[in-house]
Parts: structure tokens; C-alpha cells; sequence
């Protein structure tokens, strides 16, 4: 199996158009996302693609970890994921996602950067690293 | 606080950002894609 990145933005009148507007942008629009947490399978390939290729039939479910900023303007979204696997096998996604710039966002990844990470998610949802 | 006992790698990263106009949203996504999609098997609990 192959594990495919990819992104998109998109605008609207409500927030739920710009946001089917980034996933048509994504090519994944067609079909219904089933969000898991962050761990990827050990051997399995990440890829980014940009734009994701025909994975099937439209109104398939598909297995994904979203990344999704929205928001109303004037105001700049960004959204991100960083990826990584381990010597042991396994990897994890690490989701980032707010109403700020590219390079903050970047930022965000910093914890992600250090040798022997790892990230959990709270209660709340939000994503924290630590070593 | 140590939650696995996994050495990881650099990471990969991909970032995106969009500015959402006044009266308009916009949104941003990074979405992986776990293989191909399938048939939703709901069955005939709906």
C-alpha cells in the first residue's frame, strides 16, 4: 500500500464550500474521508503527490490523516503535515493546522525535527511532541 | 515525557497557505491518502 500526500487550497461564500474547493484542489472532493490518528504502518511508502491520482470510484471511503485550516477574511490559513518512520518500523504523521503563515506553521514542525520524538494527542485533540 | 521507545528519522514536511478575502473562506488541506478508497459497507443497519 501506498501512502499518498496531498494538498490544496480553496476560497467560498461558507466555509464548507472553500473547504470541499481545497479538496477538489487535493483531487480527493469524490470521496468520504475517514480520519484516522497518526501512525503509519511499518514498509509502507509515503509519497506526496500534490494531487491525488484516481483511487476509485467517487463516494468511496477513503483512510486518511487530514491536515485542514479554515477561515473566514481577511486572514491567511496554513495547514501541514510532517512524516517520519522509525528504525523499528512504524512511522507517524504530525498534523499542523491554524490560521497563520507557511513558515510559522514550518515552525510548528520544529519537535518533529529532533532526534527520538514522539507525539501524542490530548484530550482536546491537539497534537503535542516530546522526546 | 516519552511516549514510544521509536527512534525516528528526519522528517518530511509539506505546508500549504491561502489568504481567505474579505466576505470569503478559504481553506487550506494536507490530506495522506492511506492506498485506494472502497465500497462504504453499510449494510442494512441504515
Amino acid at each position: 500500500m501506498t501512502i499518498r500526500v496531498a494538498w490544496g487550497t480553496g476560497s467560498g461564500p461558507t466555509g464548507m464550500a472553500a473547504y470541499d474547493a481545497a479538496l477538489a484542489d487535493a483531487g480527493l472532493h469524490n470521496y468520504n474521508l475517514v480520519s484516522v490518528s497518526s501512525v503509519i504502518p511499518a514498509d509502507e511508502d509515503v509519497t506526496a503527490v500534490g494531487t491525488a491520482p484516481d483511487l476509485g470510484p467517487a463516494g468511496n471511503q477513503l483512510t486518511v490523516v487530514e491536515a485542514h485550516a479554515n477561515a473566514a477574511g481577511p486572514r491567511r490559513v496554513s495547514a501541514g503535515l510532517a512524516w517520519t518512520d522509525s528504525e523499528a518500523g512504524p512511522g507517524l504523521f504530525y498534523e499542523v493546522a491554524d490560521e497563520t503563515d507557511a513558515a510559522t506553521s514550518r515552525r510548528a514542525f520544529a519537535p518533529a525535527s529532533r532526534p527520538g520524538w514522539s507525539c501524542g494527542t490530548g484530550r482536546s485533540g491537539s497534537r503535542r511532541c516530546a522526546r | 515525557m516519552e511516549l514510544r521507545d521509536w527512534s525516528f528519522r528526519e522528517p518530511s514536511v509539506r505546508t500549504v497557505s491561502t489568504d481567505a478575502d474579505p466576505g470569503e473562506y478559504a481553506a487550506a488541506v494536507v490530506v495522506a491518502a492511506y492506498g485506494q478508497s472502497t465500497p462504504i459497507s453499510g449494510g442494512d443497519s441504515w
